[in-house]
């Protein structure tokens, strides 16, 4: 099977640089950083294209990695939509040889179980970075994180608990709206960021 | 006529019968000739329904190209078929994918198929330079 040119190491890099992306500013402006982002990774970026229904499409291959911006958006929209591709890189799996995952204008009520799950993760995750509040998303999905599993000492079985909490919390993230939206307040996401260093001391993973 | 064209003219008559008889195949019943040179119009192709048709009686007198062979396959749906193989190995072409990665692509080509029509073309558009293995150039893109 031919391999995409878009690797694991790529999103990693991904998950690396969001987080020190700076927030705040004009759309425009976080546009520019989120799309110089994508650059940097060698995935072209094009906001010239005459898409009617789609607002953005990621297009990969093993040729290369292609994020595609409908013309017609505004700023604030184009902001969303790079938040979405981002996002979208994050979350989903795409397979070789070649993927395409496509950014609705209109929201899509069809589809299995698992692709409606990873829609509400994605714009989740999307609205986080569009209102430059990544720790209103649960932390998996931007950095690596301490891993549920059989422990035996004090400090490996406060590890292991925060494995279990993060996996939970991913778990409803993604299957319940009224998780989302507590999740995404401010003084949840304070509260997760202090249990995080009370369960994982010292390790500079703060919310 | 220089005589390299001589022998391309040669080759080509010695398998444009062939390549005919898997046009008409890949094309199938479900899609008539206008609407696949209409398609191929759309992808970028100046090939009209009379050219469809001479190519499918084996009458085309130019050698069909790479881009055009997989531009035609993608308007019928039929990147993993037998015939685009057949084709391609006829007319001396190769594609760095395998049978199993243009099935993929044929799934993704039936997933654009539910988008709206100027949509499609433009994901079918780009689709057709990352099968031929480039990236497109910039500004390219017509509208629809």
């Amino acid at each position: 099977m031919t391999r995409l040119a878009l690797t694991d190491d790529t999103r990693r890099q991904l998950r690396d640089r969001l987080r020190f992306l700076p927030t705040g500013g004009e759309p425009a402006l976080q546009t520019l950083r989120l799309r110089a982002l994508l650059e940097e990774l060698d995935i072209h970026c094009d906001e010239s294209i005459d898409l009617q229904d789609l607002d953005a499409v990621l297009l990969a291959s093993s040729h290369g990695t292609e994020a595609l911006v409908a013309a017609r958006l505004d700023v604030e929209q184009r902001h969303v939509a790079y938040a979405r591709l981002v996002a979208r890189l994050l979350v989903s799996d795409i397979h070789a040889p070649i993927d395409a995952k496509m950014e609705y204008a209109v929201a899509q009520n069809g589809g299995s179980t698992r692709e409606r799950e990873e829609e509400a993760i994605v714009l989740g995750l999307a609205r986080a970075l569009v209102h430059g509040r990544l720790e209103s998303a649960p932390r998996p999905l931007y950095e690596d994180v301490p891993k549920l599993s059989l422990a035996f000492t004090p400090r490996s079985a406060a590890r292991s608990t925060l494995g279990g909490l993060h996996r939970w919390s991913v778990l409803w993230y993604k299957r319940s709206d009224l998780y989302r939206r507590l999740r995404a307040r401010p003084r949840v996401s304070e509260a997760i960021g202090r249990i995080c260093v009370a369960l994982d001391g010292g390790t500079g993973l703060v919310a | 006529m220089p005589e390299r064209d001589e022998v391309q003219a040669d080759r080509w008559d010695a398998i444009r019968g062939r390549m005919a008889d898997r046009l008409r195949s890949m094309r199938g019943r479900g899609r008539s000739q206008a609407q696949l040179a209409w398609e191929l119009d759309e992808l970028g192709f100046h090939i009209s329904q009379s050219m469809v048709s001479r190519y499918e009686q084996g009458l085309g007198e130019v050698p069909l190209t790479l881009e055009r062979l997989v531009g035609w396959a993608m308007c019928c749906d039929s990147l993993s078929s037998a015939h685009l193989r057949e084709l391609l190995e006829l007319a001396g072409y190769a594609l760095p994918f395998t049978r199993g990665d243009m099935k993929q692509f044929d799934d993704l080509l039936r997933r654009y198929r539910a988008l709206s029509r100027p949509d499609q073309i433009v994901l079918r558009r780009r689709m057709l330079w990352h099968l031929l293995g480039l990236r497109p150039r910039a500004g390219r893109e017509q509208p629809a």
